[in-house]
């Protein structure tokens, strides 16, 4: 690890969320589920949580480029963003029910980037 | 199997290195540049130790060399033929890519907005206007710190991120002489934007920028 320490050119801020970030580097590296039987259940719900948030990111994106274009009229406007921000609530009721965070959901995406 | 470390001027010096499984290192020359590598049995698994023996490697080459092209860890070819005939086409753009890269260092940056719990909103349209409005002030932001920046290197890249947390993850190739004056640059950045997370490191060999255009893969 001296290494990396080495190479902390600046840091400042929170660096809970940067670390976190890092983490996500790992995501190139093949993940493993944390299979024993207290962690089963969390890692499975971290899991299937990070790909709902994955594909919940990507509509809302989707129907925003949508709205900016002038594609979506009112009344579709309104029912999308009626159900996103459901959609939303939903997912922070179930982190917190899971004890994750929702900084727990970030996903490496390649060359897209990151989820979150 | 030839595992394959990096890229190099075919004039660089490989001796004493070793790598992955304690493996010797050596120079396979393809005209003006020449692939690093090493003589291993079987493949070679993804653990913690051999991607930090496949990095050390190449840092060690870079503290030599004034010009290397990392290659990603893991990739491995049947023979010396099998090398030649995968990477001689390559070669031209190899050689500019070494041109480029040459003195030079990545400093990485990693920029993050805080967790901001979302405000509930009136309406759907509302919703839909937050988010449209968060993106634009997330972009405006990122790109405040980073064109300066990208402006000052050599070359720069920048990832996306879906998201609005993740708000710059971008890399610089910069003249290894500039790095302080490089950094300074960064923490004013820092100041103007207290109210982000900043973390910045480096010297690193140039990984992001040893990319070849070719179908976009990474070498």
């Amino acid at each position: 690890m001296t290494d990396t320490i080495d190479r902390l050119l600046l840091a400042g801020g929170d660096l809970q969320t940067l670390a976190r970030d890092l983490e996500g580097t790992r995501g190139a590296l093949p993940r493993r589920i944390e299979a024993d039987a207290e962690n089963v259940e969390r890692g499975l719900a971290q899991l299937v949580l990070t790909l709902i948030e994955l594909l919940r990111q990507l509509m809302e994106r989707q129907a925003l480029r949508r709205m900016e274009a002038g594609n979506l009229d009112d009344e579709q406007i309104e029912r999308l963003g009626e159900t996103f921000m459901k959609l939303e609530q939903r997912m922070q009721e179930l982190t917190e029910h899971f004890g994750l965070d929702q900084r727990d959901l970030n996903l490496n995406l390649g060359p897209l980037g990151d989820l979150l | 199997m030839l595992y394959l470390y990096a890229f190099v001027r075919e004039s660089a010096d490989v001796r004493d290195a070793t790598g992955v499984g304690g493996a010797p290192v050596h120079l396979v020359p393809l005209g003006t540049v020449a692939a690093v590598v090493a003589e291993v049995e079987g493949a070679v698994e993804s653990t913690d130790e051999n991607v930090l023996a496949h990095a050390h490697v190449i840092d060690a080459l870079a503290a030599t060399s004034d010009a290397v092209l990392p290659v990603r860890f893991g990739r491995g070819f049947r023979d010396r033929d099998d090398l030649e005939s995968a990477v001689t086409r390559l070669e031209a753009q190899l050689e500019d890519r070494l041109n480029e890269v040459s003195g030079c260092v990545e400093i990485g940056l990693h920029v993050a907005a805080p967790v901001q719990p979302a405000q509930p909103a009136g309406s759907g349209r509302d919703y839909m206007q937050d988010r449209l409005r968060d993106l634009a002030r997330a972009d405006a932001l990122a790109a405040d710190i980073h064109a300066p920046l990208a402006e000052r290197a050599r070359g720069a890249t920048r990832s996306r991120s879906v998201g609005t947390t993740a708000l710059l993850r971008a890399a610089y190739l910069v003249p290894a002489a500039d790095v302080d004056s490089f950094r300074a640059a960064v923490d004013d950045a820092r100041h103007r934007h207290s109210e982000l997370s900043f973390a910045c490191t480096g010297p690193w060999p140039p990984y992001s920028f040893a990319v070849l255009e070719r179908e976009g893969a990474a070498v």
